[in-house]
């Protein structure tokens, strides 16, 4: 598993040139939710969050929590998410939504505006990204399968275009439940309208891995997880990482994290390192991403 | 220093801080094992030291295996393999598949597969096998009772680790397999023992045969006992058994119960000693769930058997094996599980020796003289680990007067002829015996009993008559259970921390009533939350014969009469009590107390001709017990030898 990841890291991180394409929108469905995840090298299909109405469906229901995320990026680019998960009977149930206030550097929505540069350097237009979703899911043929409609809307300045989509996604554990694998294709919809034209939505395909939890002498854990994904245009991003927590009691445990990626974006760069708490139901993670011009910062509170 | 080094540094003290205060401080129960083991009656060698046999040992098994070098290299016997299919599978096609990439079998060809310990001498010597139970089945269970097989073997007992961590990892439901499998082991040993090139050729005792089993071996032992005399597998009647094996004895150690239910019925077991131990801090089967066993265990045939179960204060779950040791809930157990509290590994080891060896000297060596340490722990102080122990027993002569299953009155027991009266209680009622765990029972009914000798009022030293409850037997049931002098009353009893409120005064009858004078009745005080009763606790027990002459003794001079022993698993604090219940498990004392024995306390006293029994709650001011198994035995004198505390 380890020299999978490995592979994973190299096949993916090593040929990251500036190579993203950069035109699709919104522009926060092409942003990590939850700062867990982003420590460990980004969002992957494998990634069993609480976000899982925006990642993999697939994982609606299988962590009964609530998560609060925000994000701050360069000087007045913030973010944040919500969501909730919970099951009814059978059925995995997954809610949530993410939002980016920006600047765009153009007045009008147009393609090739979403690059992730903004990210770095806030653009002079007010600018804003938006997307939510609901998310269900069950056991079917020994997978876990899930599909999720989803609200995808970007804004610049008066101009405001949004669209209906959704993504899908299976998932399976594997090696005694010891590894997960996760598949989602994500985003499928119609392009979001543009007075300059059609503006396609990031749909990708996402494969990912987690696990196994490796335990080091009675108090350490090593959990690593990696995943790919491509994009209709056939652009590979993907990232790997690991996560080492010391857990000095039931329910406390101090975790530090740390993750190479290339990402769908220009502005962010290939590391990722993060860091969490948690005392029983209540998690705290903080995550710090390398970006052009400096890091970005996300803090997310999770209660299950 | 650089910045994040202090973070990581202020980081990690936090996290040791915080865990520091979550951690429950280790409490224990005060021992009174200073005065409960002070005395040594048993004048026999401790059954723990080493016999005069010289020790030998050897391997059977396929001969092939994948993952043991052991039974695949150094096999002295070759064994062929079963067909374990019908009774156990893998829980899904993925185990299986991992399962027999690992193994290098399914479950077609189970290996017979143990390795043995046994006197160098020409035999024939009784057989003893044992099983270890679930575990990780690639950290191999089966060498963790070396200790058992080499003492035994210098005592004239063949032992042998039976090999089953090919049914342990992610299994359910496989608990029958490891019953019939111990079976299939005795068919191949009654091979070794007949067949003229075996280096075990008539070294076997075939009549004379022990089971053992640990955690679900401990169930499984009880599984084999049944199969043992059935004609057919009771899941699938396609499977024909043809054991018969002359097994007399079974060992449960922390043993699951009812993972297994043959008929969807709870395993039934008739005719065999049965010995049973737990340890109070378990940390896998954290409540005694042998006691269910135990209570199903019947002696039917009128043949001297005998059960009994001991309840072993700060012993785990996996230090009765060597290769399990102290992590009861894997290699994490540290985080979850608080060891603190445990007696060290060479003393539950010190346990397992004492009472298994001098069980299966008693039972497969004859030796009577060891069977007193069943009935009651205290006639063997210098043997045992300086801790608290809590002793059932029954043995086959045993007499059920009451039990309180067999209807909802309260005043009727088990058998016609027989009342039962409370005086003074505050609480009088008949329910299941409760589990630790939360909405389990032992599904087996005792009698609870509450009392408070004090009135309640502004006079604290007001007390009232000593509450009792009373068992009056007629004439013909007295006879019917051949009760006299030589008769010994038994009954099984456990307090509780529960300690009810003063009794209210009784009523004046002669005062009239007087409407016009009647100042309104005060509302009724709001009883606060009692702390739990630590005080020792007595009463005294107390037979009438037919001319109303009485005999007393008091019941700590028959067995500890202690409050329910704290058993905090959890290092985290207020853990336990969110996953139990209780901090303890009810476990009753078996009292054994001879009629002969009111004689000598009440001259005059015709013991031939007890009417009735009561237990008086004199001697404690207040409190609640369960009650339980009250009878009659014509108990094996042996059993009585070495009479304790008087």
């Amino acid at each position: 598993m380890t020299r999978s990841l490995a592979l994973l890291l190299l096949a993916v991180v090593v040929p990251a040139a500036h190579a993203q394409s950069g035109h699709y929108a919104p522009l926060v469905a092409q942003l990590p939710v939850g700062a867990q995840a982003l420590g460990m090298g980004g969002w992957n299909a494998s990634s069993r969050d609480v976000d899982a109405a925006l990642g993999n469906p697939a994982y609606a229901g299988s962590l009964a929590s609530t998560s609060l995320s925000l994000a701050r990026y360069a000087d007045r680019v913030n973010g944040g998410a919500i969501s909730n998960q919970s099951t009814i009977g059978v059925i995995g149930i997954a809610i949530g939504a993410s939002y980016l206030d920006y600047g765009a550097s153009t007045p009008t929505l147009q393609a090739r505006g979403f690059s992730g540069d903004v990210l770095a350097e806030r653009g002079p237009f007010a600018a804003a990204s938006l997307t939510g979703g609901i998310a269900v899911s069950t056991t079917f043929k020994g997978f876990r399968v899930g599909v999720a409609g989803l609200y995808l809307e970007e804004r610049v300045e008066s101009t405001r275009s949004s669209v209906a989509a959704a993504s899908v996604g299976a998932s399976k554990d594997v090696f005694t439940g010891r590894v997960r694998l996760g598949l989602a294709v994500q985003n499928i919809g119609p392009d979001l309208n543009a007075p300059s034209g059609a503006i396609e939505l990031p749909t990708r395909v996402a494969l990912g891995a987690t696990g196994p939890l490796i335990a080091i002498g009675s108090y350490l854990d090593l959990f690593l997880s990696g995943g790919i994904a491509i994009q209709r245009d056939g652009f590979l991003s993907g990232g790997a990482g690991g996560e080492l927590s010391y857990v000095p009691i039931e329910g406390i445990s101090l975790a530090v994290r740390a993750g190479a990626r290339r990402p769908e974006l220009r502005a962010p760069q290939p590391i990722t390192l993060g860091l969490g708490a948690a005392y029983d139901r209540l998690a705290i993670d903080y995550a710090w991403e390398q970006m052009d011009g400096g890091g970005a910062h996300r803090v997310s509170l999770r209660l299950r | 220093m650089r910045n994040s080094s202090r973070v990581h540094i202020v980081a990690v003290l936090a996290a040791a801080v915080l865990s520091a205060c979550v951690t429950a401080p280790l409490k224990l129960s005060t021992d009174d094992s200073a005065v409960m083991l002070s005395r040594q009656l048993l004048s026999v060698p401790d059954p723990s030291h080493r016999g005069t046999f010289n020790v030998r040992s050897l391997y059977y098994g396929s001969g092939t295996d994948k993952q043991r070098a052991e039974y695949r290299d150094s096999v002295a016997i070759k064994t062929r393999t079963v067909d374990g299919s019908k009774l156990a599978g893998p829980p899904d096609p993925e185990q299986g598949a991992i399962r027999k990439e690992y193994w290098g079998f399914d479950f077609t060809k189970l290996p017979v597969n143990g390795r043995v310990w046994y006197p160098d001498g020409p035999g024939p010597f009784p057989l003893v096998l044992i099983v270890h139970g679930n575990h990780n089945m690639k950290e191999f269970s089966d060498p963790g009772y070396q200790y058992l097989g080499e003492l035994l073997a210098s005592r004239g007992f063949i032992l042998a680790s039976v090999d089953e961590n090919f049914l342990n990892g992610f299994m359910r439901n496989e608990n029958d397999a490891r019953g019939w499998m111990l079976l299939k082991h005795l068919e191949a040993w009654r091979t070794f023992n007949d067949s003229v090139d075996s280096p075990l050729k008539g070294k076997v005792d075939m009549g004379r045969i022990a089971l053992m089993g640990h955690s679900r071996g401990g169930e499984a032992v009880a599984v084999a006992g049944l199969f043992n005399r059935l004609s057919h597998y009771p899941d699938d009647a396609n499977v024909k058994f043809d054991f018969n094996f002359g097994i007399r004895s079974l060992v449960a150690i922390a043993p699951v119960d009812g993972q297994y239910r043959p008929a969807e019925k709870p395993t039934p077991l008739d005719n065999y000693n049965y010995l049973l131990m737990h340890g109070s801090h378990d940390g896998d089967v954290s409540n005694f769930s042998g006691l269910t066993q135990y209570e199903r265990i019947r002696f039917t045939d009128g043949q001297p058997w005998f059960k009994s179960a001991v309840y072993v204060y700060r012993a785990n779950h996996g230090q009765w094996n060597t290769v399990w040791g102290s992590l009861d809930g894997g290699p994490r157990s540290r985080r979850a599980l608080d060891l603190r509290g445990f007696m060290t590994q060479a003393e539950q080891r010190r346990f397992a020796e004492v009472y298994i060896a001098a069980f299966l000297e008693a039972t497969l060596h004859d030796r009577a003289e060891y069977l007193p340490l069943f009935r009651d722990h205290r006639v063997a102080g210098a043997w045992l680990p300086k801790t608290m122990y809590i002793t059932r027993f029954q043995d086959s002569g045993f007499q059920t007067v009451a039990n309180f299953e067999e209807d909802v009155d309260v005043t009727t027991a088990s058998v016609p002829g027989a009342v039962l009266r409370g005086d003074s209680l505050s609480t009088w009622k008949e329910s299941a015996v409760p589990f630790r765990y939360r909405n389990a029972n032992m599904s087996h009914n005792a009698v609870t009993l509450a009392w408070n000798n004090r009135i309640a009022g502004d006079d604290t030293t007001r007390r009232g008559t000593p509450a009792s409850y009373a068992l009056t037997l007629t004439d013909s049931l007295r006879r019917a259970l051949q009760m006299d002098a030589r008769s010994v009353l038994v009954f099984s009893l456990a307090p509780t921390e529960a300690k009810p409120g003063p009794r209210q005064p009784p009523k004046d009858t002669t005062k009239k009533a007087d409407s016009a004078a009647k100042r309104p009745a005060k509302p009724p005080r709001k009883p606060k939350e009692a702390a739990p009763d630590t005080v020792p606790m007595d009463l005294t027990v107390e037979v009438t014969d037919a001319d109303g002459r009485t005999g007393r003794v008091a019941l700590s001079a028959y067995g500890p009469v202690r409050r329910p022993l704290d058993s905090f698993v959890f290092r985290r604090a207020g853990r336990d009590k969110l996953r139990f219940a209780t901090t303890y498990e009810i476990v009753l004392q078996t009292y054994s107390i001879p009629m002969a024995d009111f004689a000598r306390a009440a001259p005059g006293l015709d013991a031939d001709r007890i009417r009735t029994v009561r237990w008086l709650f004199d001697r404690t001011e207040a409190g609640t017990v369960y009650l339980d198994n009250v009878g009659v035995s014509r108990m094996r004198p042996e059993f009585l030898v070495a009479e304790n505390g008087r």
